[in-house]
C-alpha cells in the first residue's frame, strides 16, 4: 500500500467511531492503534471543553461529554489549528437542546469570548485630535473583534454567575430579545448586553455610515431631539471609553 | 532550500508555559532560552503575543511546533507555513523545529502525531517536505524524533537510519527528543542506546526531556506530565557524551508544577551534562 492510500486508511479508521481491527493486524499493533484511536478523541473533547467552560460547567461532564463526542464524530478537523476546532458546537447544541435555548447561547458566549481573546489588535487611539474632528462626518472604526447578536434567553446572566464562581439564576426566555455585544479592550475579552438603539446604532457604525447620518437614523427612537442628544452622547463617550471605538476617520475641520 | 549552516547553542531552557508567564515576567528566570509552542501564538493578536513579545526581550527563544504534518502525502499546507514564517519574523528564533510524523491528509486534520512508515517511498517524501518548508521559511528545519505506538509491517529503515539519510538530503538538523527514544525503544523492542549511538550527531541542535506514563495496554505513553524518570535522564548522560554540548530543555505539559520543580530538573541536567563533558 502506498502511503497516501496508507494515510487515508488511518484516517478513516481513527475517526470511525468503532474501535474495529481486521482480525490480521498483530496484537502489538492493535494496541498501538488504540492509542491513537483514543487520543483523537481526548485532544478533541479538551479542545471543546477548554474552548466552551461556561457551558461544559452549565451542563455538567456527562451531558457535555456526550455532546462532544457526538460533534466530533460529525466534524472532522479541516484546520491545522486545534484552536479553530470548537466553530459550530454552538449549532450542535442547538440541535440537541431545542427546548433548552439557553446552551446554545451560552454556548455562542463562550466561543465568541474566546475568538475575541485572540482576536486581532487594534491601534491605540488617539484621542488628542479628537477636539478638531467633524463629528458630522466622522466614520467610527470600531473594535474587529466585535461581534453582535440577540439572545432570547437570560444566557448572558448565567454565564456571569458560573464566570465568577456564583449560583447560576434559573434559565428562563426574555420578554423580548436582548443584544449583546462582545469585543476585546485592551487584553481583556467583554460583553455588556445594550438597549436596541445602541444595536442599531453599531450596526451602522460597522457599516461605515458617518456619525452623523447615525445621530439621524436614531432620532425617531426617541421622543425628542434632546433626549436622542443626550443618549447618542453618553454611548459615543461609553464607546470611546470602553474601546469600542479604536479609530476616528474625518476630514479635519 | 537544502540548508547548510545553523549555528550551535548551548544552554538549558523551559518550554513556556502558561501557568508560568508571570514568574517569566516579573522574576529573572535562570534559563538560557524557553521554547514556545509555535500555534498557540499563530493567532491574530491579544495577550498571548503581547506576553511573548516581553519574554522574547528577555530570552532567545526556540519554536516548536506540532502541526506542520512533515508526512503528510498529500504534501504541506501553505497556509500553515506562511503563518509559522510570520510568527519566525516576529520571534527571531533560535530555530524551528517540528516532529517527524504525519497529523492528517486531503485537509482533514487529527491534531496527534500520527506514526510514520519508515519506508524509501515515506522518506522522498518526508524529504520533498523538509524543503518545501525549509524554502517557504527560509531557515533550516530541526525534526524532533517521536514517540510511537506502533510499526508498520513494510518497515525497511530503522528511524535513526530514517532520520541520517533524511538530514543528508535536506540539510535539515535534529530536535533529539531523549524521552522519544526510550518510550518508543521500550515499546518496540530496540536498545536506545543503539540509537543514540547510531543518529548523525553533528545534526542534532535540541535536546528534549520529558517525562512518560504506562499505559494500560503495557506500552508506555509520551505523556509530559510527568517528571523525567531515571532511565532517561541515564538516557541523556548517554547522549550528552556522544553529542556534546547540546542546548538541553525540560518538557513538561501536564500537571505542570511550580517553576521551582522544573528548574530543579533543569539543574540535573547541567550537573549529568558537566559530568559528561568531565567524563
Amino acid at each position: 500500500m502506498n502511503l497516501a492510500d496508507m494515510q487515508r486508511d488511518f484516517y478513516a479508521w481513527l475517526t470511525d467511531g468503532a474501535l474495529t481491527v481486521e482480525p490480521q493486524v498483530p496484537e502489538p499493533a492493535r494496541r498501538g492503534l488504540a492509542v491513537y484511536h483514543n487520543a483523537l478523541r481526548a485532544n478533541l473533547i479538551d479542545c471543546l471543553s477548554d474552548s466552551y467552560e461556561r457551558t461544559h460547567a452549565w451542563l455538567g461532564d456527562a451531558a457535555f461529554d456526550t455532546a462532544a463526542r457526538g460533534h466530533i464524530e460529525n466534524h472532522p478537523s479541516r484546520s491545522w489549528t486545534l484552536g479553530d476546532y470548537g466553530a459550530g458546537f454552538a449549532e450542535t447544541l442547538a440541535g440537541l437542546y431545542p427546548a433548552d435555548p439557553e446552551v446554545a447561547e451560552l454556548a455562542w458566549l463562550d466561543w465568541t469570548l474566546r475568538r475575541a481573546f485572540d482576536g486581532p489588535d487594534s491601534p491605540e487611539l488617539d484621542t488628542a485630535s479628537f477636539a478638531e474632528i467633524d463629528w458630522e462626518d466622522a466614520l467610527l472604526r470600531i473594535a474587529p473583534t466585535m461581534s453582535v447578536r440577540r439572545l432570547t434567553t437570560n444566557a448572558a446572566a448565567i454565564w456571569s454567575a458560573l464566570a465568577s464562581g456564583s449560583e447560576p439564576p434559573a434559565p428562563l426566555r426574555l420578554d423580548r430579545p436582548a443584544a449583546v455585544v462582545v469585543w476585546r479592550q485592551e487584553f481583556s475579552p467583554r460583553f455588556l448586553t445594550v438597549s436596541d438603539s445602541e444595536r442599531h446604532a453599531l450596526g451602522l457604525a460597522m457599516a461605515g455610515l458617518p456619525f452623523g447620518d447615525i445621530c439621524s437614523e436614531l432620532r425617531d427612537d426617541f421622543p425628542d431631539d434632546e433626549a436622542a442628544t443626550v443618549f447618542v452622547g453618553a454611548m459615543l463617550a461609553r464607546w470611546l471609553a470602553e474601546g469600542v471605538i479604536v479609530g476616528v476617520e474625518t476630514n479635519r475641520i | 532550500m537544502r540548508a547548510s549552516h545553523l549555528p550551535t547553542f548551548q544552554g538549558f531552557g523551559l518550554g513556556l508555559r502558561t501557568p508560568h508567564y508571570k514568574d517569566f515576567l516579573t522574576a529573572t528566570v535562570p534559563v538560557d532560552f524557553v521554547e514556545i509552542i509555535s500555534e498557540n501564538f499563530m493567532v491574530q493578536g491579544g495577550r498571548p503575543l503581547a506576553t511573548l513579545d516581553q519574554i522574547r526581550e528577555r530570552h532567545p527563544v526556540a519554536m516548536h511546533g506540532v502541526s506542520m504534518s512533515i508526512g503528510s502525502a498529500d504534501g504541506l499546507r501553505l497556509d500553515y507555513l506562511r503563518g509559522l514564517k510570520a510568527l519566525a519574523d516576529r520571534v527571531r528564533p533560535l530555530w524551528v523545529s517540528d516532529h517527524l510524523c504525519w497529523t492528517g491528509i486531503d485537509g482533514l486534520n487529527s491534531h496527534d502525531l500520527l506514526p510514520m512508515p519508515y519506508t524509501e517511498e515515506a522518506l522522498n517524501r518526508v524529504c520533498a517536505n523538509v524543503l518545501h518548508a525549509q524554502d517557504v521559511l527560509e531557515r533550516p528545519l530541526l525534526i524532533e524524533n517521536p514517540s510511537s505506538y506502533l510499526t508498520f509491517a513494510d518497515d525497511t529503515l530503522t528511524e535513526w537510519d530514517f532520520l541520517e539519510e533524511m538530514c543528508r538530503r535536506t540539510g535539515c538538523f535534529l530536535l533529539l527528543d531523549v524521552n522519544n527514544i526510550y518510550v518508543s525503544g521500550m515499546n518496540h523492542g530496540f536498545d536506545p542506546l543503539t540509537y543514540i549511538a547510531s543518529i548523525p550527531a553533528d545534526r542534532v541542535r535540541q535536546i528534549h526531556l520529558a517525562g512518560h506514563t504506562h499505559g494500560r495496554a503495557g506500552l508506555l505513553i509520551d505523556t509530559h506530565d510527568q517528571p523525567v524518570p531515571d532511565p532517561v535522564w541515564a538516557l541523556y548522560e548517554a547522549a550528552r557524551r556522544r553529542l556534546g554540548p547540546v542546548a538541553t530543555m525540560i518538557e513538561r505539559d501536564d500537571n505542570i508544577p511550580p517553576l521551582g520543580d522544573l528548574l530543579a530538573e533543569l539543574d540535573m541536567a547541567r550537573t549529568l551534562s558537566m559530568e559528561a563533558a568531565a567524563a
